[in-house]
């Protein structure tokens, strides 16, 4: 019977990260290596945050106390990761940097190539079979060249939102598929399944949002938009501890609103940052 | 995050179990949905030459939300109301429980049964038939009716399964059903699992090793230290295992446990008494798989007169390995050499008064007006001299000889004297006959010493002694509450390796298992016979922790001491059934004695938990594709609007 749910769960949890996934960073294949990375890290912090919460027994339930010093090792991570990032990356030209920067040697090349005479260019195309030292640099400049700060953190989100999704989520909807449902005390109508699948995500989604602003926040040096990733992060956490008894209704509404909003956030940041500028043609 | 703490959960789960081993049952999330009783009973399948019985769930269960049957109302509102918007698990209270109930709630769909035990069936019902053994007994063509109340549902086949849940869960289950009855989501449902592998006869399963033949192990002993030929054999019997539609509630009070009671008993009191005097040996014996067409009494009635050992094991003579048999020592009686037979069969509740307000026994012979029968005079000689709450009447109006293992020494020699002992003249007048409700309520214990005494009288007085019996309470106190209420006494402690997983006793025979040499022993076998060597030995030796650590293969390590006693298992299986050591399984090979199989399967279990409704379901799954689809087009969408207007760098 419920198989019905476990394949609604799995629309409604997974779809649209695995799709930006699908469709965004499997175009290139240093993204997926980033977002590989991401989820590297983030199952790190992870495993930091839980030695930290088995070694206090006391308090192993007591999610008010949980919370803060995971948010605090995953941020760290996060920022751990941005640096051996830029470590890698920030010195070197963007692909569409050396795109560009190909077309206009190219350009100069035809101007002064309408110029010469045929036997010229059948020297010119002797020495294109022998490539010169400038195009062997342009080729493993391409080869070598970095996808934008854009798509790369938001890879590496995307990474880390898939684990988180897969990790926290998949194997409780695993059990989804048997002929019993679970509900809570705070929705003793609507299945914890579904709640969980619209938390995964939001939660997912905001992984990917939630990246892109700090790398942009650290690139930039515009901290406040690295303290909006944190209170936004420890928002979204409290909120879920909602769904225990309190209300169900009031977590899940606030977090999809909240979602959304760091969504346009994310957007208007990138709009107004150094990684990305209007086209001129 | 509500996923994070789960995941924290999951995480400790992979600490938990790989360094410390601990689990915190309460953190797994099937845990939370699955409510799992720990003793539930099932109906299982049974097979005969003919066809199945019984019960099985689909592969990999049935399940639905709970419909309580309680009244009558209830019962019209599933038959003539309007039709369930789920797929349904019918809980029946106990009174609802019968033929006529199920075959009509047959003409609905449900997914399956649930019996509830929290009260006591409030009328008289047997799920057996109305005569029991019929084609197996001396009367194959009677026309007679024993088990009036019988209805023959234990006989019927049915394609989903049925459950018989314990007390407490019981009460459970019948808030459950009231709380559904309003209609709200979320109900609460329950799983059934119990598939049953064999399917069409008993030759095909058997041939395909999906079933077992019924059967199990008999006991017999006897104090004297070896049977010789020298002097006569007095038989004293009892058919010790019963059946019940739900087999692993087989208590059978009245129909036979009471008699096993009675008989451990006498062996205690006789154990205490001088028996020098004695000229007849006394064999005590219970015979397993009488239900299933008496086959413990009919194998051992052919061994002693057929069986004929073709390779000894070893010099020492007592196992033989062709065909194999662990135990000779019945080829010592023979059958011209047992002079009387005393068969206790269903003595629970004797309704029958006399003049002097003595409550009274049948004494059933094949033929009750033939002159001479020592048995019966020595009974009726002890019954008048004694002044007890009890006494013996000859039943001279029945017919016949009720069902009962005696017949299977009767068929090869009728001249046997013989005494089939019972609590009803004519018609059972057990209210649940072979039903999981003839518990300990259905007897009468104020009158189990009296009896006791009077049988074990009887018994000394034929041996040739001339003793006072005392009956010792505790132990047949003790005995009683053990076999018939829990079986978890300070006896099942002592005499048995292993403490039972589930203390409800049951006396269901069970399977003989999957080879002569693969036999299974239940626990209920094992007990009488080491009950039987407790109270027989003749020779108590030190203190042993096995059998290995006593001196010689002649004694056994029970109840932590090395005894000799002369007690004996012997096999209970079908005569119809030949193992067949090519192939490895047992083959049908004479159709006229009992072809009862019983299936395999590989666990049986009941799972409650709370279901919602299919309509929100279907609508989640819709969301969620539209949801699907339209994070595929707008990714589209912005990839080319954004492509077009911005540049990343």
């Amino acid at each position: 019977m419920t198989q019905l749910l476990f394949y609604g769960c799995l629309f409604v949890g997974f779809s649209p990260i695995l799709a930006f996934y699908a469709m965004v960073v499997c175009r290139n294949s240093q993204l997926i290596i980033l977002s590989i990375g991401g989820s590297f890290f983030w199952l790190l912090s992870m495993l930091v945050a839980s030695i930290w919460w088995y070694i206090i027994p006391p308090m192993r339930t007591s999610f008010w106390f949980i919370i803060p010093f995971s948010i605090a090792i995953q941020e760290a991570f996060r920022y751990l990761f941005y640096r051996l990032y830029a470590w890698g990356f920030n010195n070197r030209p963007s692909l569409s940097q050396v795109q560009s920067q190909l077309q206009k040697q190219l350009k100069e090349k035809s101007i002064n190539s309408s110029d010469q005479s045929e036997t010229e260019l059948q020297q010119q195309q002797q020495s294109s079979q022998q490539p010169n030292h400038q195009d062997i640099n342009t080729r493993l400049e391409t080869l070598s060249a970095r996808p934008n700060h854009t798509l790369s953190s938001a890879a590496i989100g995307c990474g880390s939102g898939i684990t988180y999704a897969f990790v926290m989520y998949g194997t409780i909807m695993w059990d989804s598929q048997g002929p019993g449902n679970l509900f809570s005390a705070a929705c003793p109508t609507v299945s914890l399944f579904m709640i969980s699948a619209i938390l995964a995500l939001c939660i997912s989604l905001l992984h990917i949002a939630w990246n892109v602003i700090a790398f942009q926040g650290f690139r930039s040096k515009k901290y406040y938009l690295v303290a909006f990733v944190i209170i936004c992060h420890y928002l979204i956490s409290y909120l879920t501890l909602l769904n225990i008894k309190k209300s169900c209704e009031g977590s899940v509404v606030s977090i999809g609103i909240i979602t959304i909003l760091t969504i346009a956030f994310c957007f208007r940041t990138l709009l107004n940052s150094d990684s990305i500028s209007k086209k001129v043609d | 995050m509500i996923t994070f703490k789960i995941s924290l959960l999951l995480l400790l789960f992979s600490f938990s179990s790989f360094t410390l081993g601990q689990v915190n049952p309460n953190s797994q999330v099937s845990s939370k949905i699955y409510n799992i009783p720990n003793y539930v009973y099932p109906c299982t399948r049974m097979l005969t030459n003919n066809g199945v019985a019984g019960c099985t769930s689909k592969a990999g269960g049935n399940d639905g939300a709970i419909f309580l049957i309680d009244s009558d109302a209830s019962l019209d509102n599933l038959i003539s109301g309007p039709s369930q918007p789920d797929k349904i698990i019918l809980a029946l209270d106990p009174d609802y429980f019968n033929k006529s109930i199920i075959e009509k709630v047959n003409s609905k769909s449900f997914e399956g049964i649930l019996v509830l035990t929290d009260k006591p069936q409030s009328y008289a019902y047997s799920p057996d038939i109305a005569y029991p053994n019929k084609a197996f007994g001396l009367y194959p063509n009677s026309n007679f009716t024993w088990n009036t109340l019988g209805d023959g549902l234990s006989e019927l086949s049915f394609n989903y399964p049925i459950f018989a849940i314990d007390t407490n869960t019981s009460i459970e289950i019948r808030q459950y059903g009231e709380s559904n009855r309003n209609g709200l989501y979320p109900k609460h449902g329950a799983q059934l699992i119990s598939f049953m592998q064999a399917i069409m006869t008993s030759e095909s399963c058997l041939h395909r090793g999906f079933c077992a033949p019924m059967g199990g192990l008999s006991s017999w002993a006897t104090f004297s230290p070896s049977i010789t030929s020298a002097q006569p054999i007095l038989m004293v019997i009892v058919p010790m295992d019963t059946t019940a539609f739900f087999h692993d509630m087989a208590i059978g009070a009245q129909s036979n446990t009471y008699a096993s009671v009675v008989l451990t008993s006498i062996m205690r009191s006789l154990s205490m008494v001088d028996q020098s005097t004695w000229n007849m040996q006394v064999v005590f014996a219970v015979f397993n798989g009488e239900r299933w067409g008496y086959l413990g009494s009919t194998k051992f009635v052919n061994d002693i007169v057929n069986f004929k050992c073709s390779e000894y094991y070893d010099d020492t003579n007592t196992t033989c390995s062709s065909p194999f048999n662990s135990d000779l020592a019945f080829m010592n009686i023979s059958l011209s050499n047992i002079q009387a037979i005393l068969e206790l069969n269903q003595i629970g509740n004797p309704l029958t008064t006399n003049a002097k307000q003595q409550l009274l026994f049948a004494i059933n012979q094949v033929n009750p007006n033939s002159p001479q029968s020592t048995i019966r005079s020595n009974i009726m000689s002890v019954s008048d001299r004694l002044n007890l709450s009890v006494g013996c009447q000859v039943a001279t109006d029945v017919p016949e000889l009720p069902p009962s293992s005696s017949m299977s020494f009767l068929k090869v020699s009728p001249n046997i004297d013989h005494a089939v002992i019972t609590d009803h003249f004519g018609a059972y007048t057990n209210n649940f006959y072979n039903s999981h409700q003839d518990t300990s309520s259905n007897v009468n214990q104020q009158i189990l010493q009296d009896t006791i005494t009077l049988f074990a009288t009887v018994i000394d007085q034929m041996a040739g002694g001339k003793n006072n019996i005392t009956v010792d309470t505790t132990f047949m106190n003790d005995i009683f509450s053990c076999l018939t209420q829990s079986f978890s006494c300070d006896y099942v402690e002592r005499l048995l390796p292993v403490y039972p997983y589930d203390t409800y006793p049951s006396f269901y025979s069970s399977v003989y298992g999957t080879a002569p040499t693969a036999q299974l022993l239940t626990i209920q076998a094992q007990f009488f016979h080491n009950l039987f060597i407790n109270l027989t030995n003749s020779v108590v030796g030190d203190v042993c922790s096995n059998s290995k650590s006593c001196p010689s293969s002649d004694y056994s390590c029970i109840g932590s001491r090395c005894r000799i006693s002369n007690t004996h298992y012997h096999e209970a299986v079908s005569l119809a059934f030949t193992f067949d050591g090519s192939t490895g399984n047992f083959r049908v090979t004479n159709t006229t004695y009992p072809t009862y199989t019983e299936s395999n399967w590989d666990y049986t279990q009941v799972k409650f938990f709370l279901v919602d409704s299919k309509k929100s379901e279907i609508i989640f799954l819709i969301v969620g594709i539209i949801e699907f689809l339209s994070t595929v087009a707008i990714l589209i969408f912005s990839r080319n609007y954004l492509s077009k207007r911005y540049k990343l760098l």
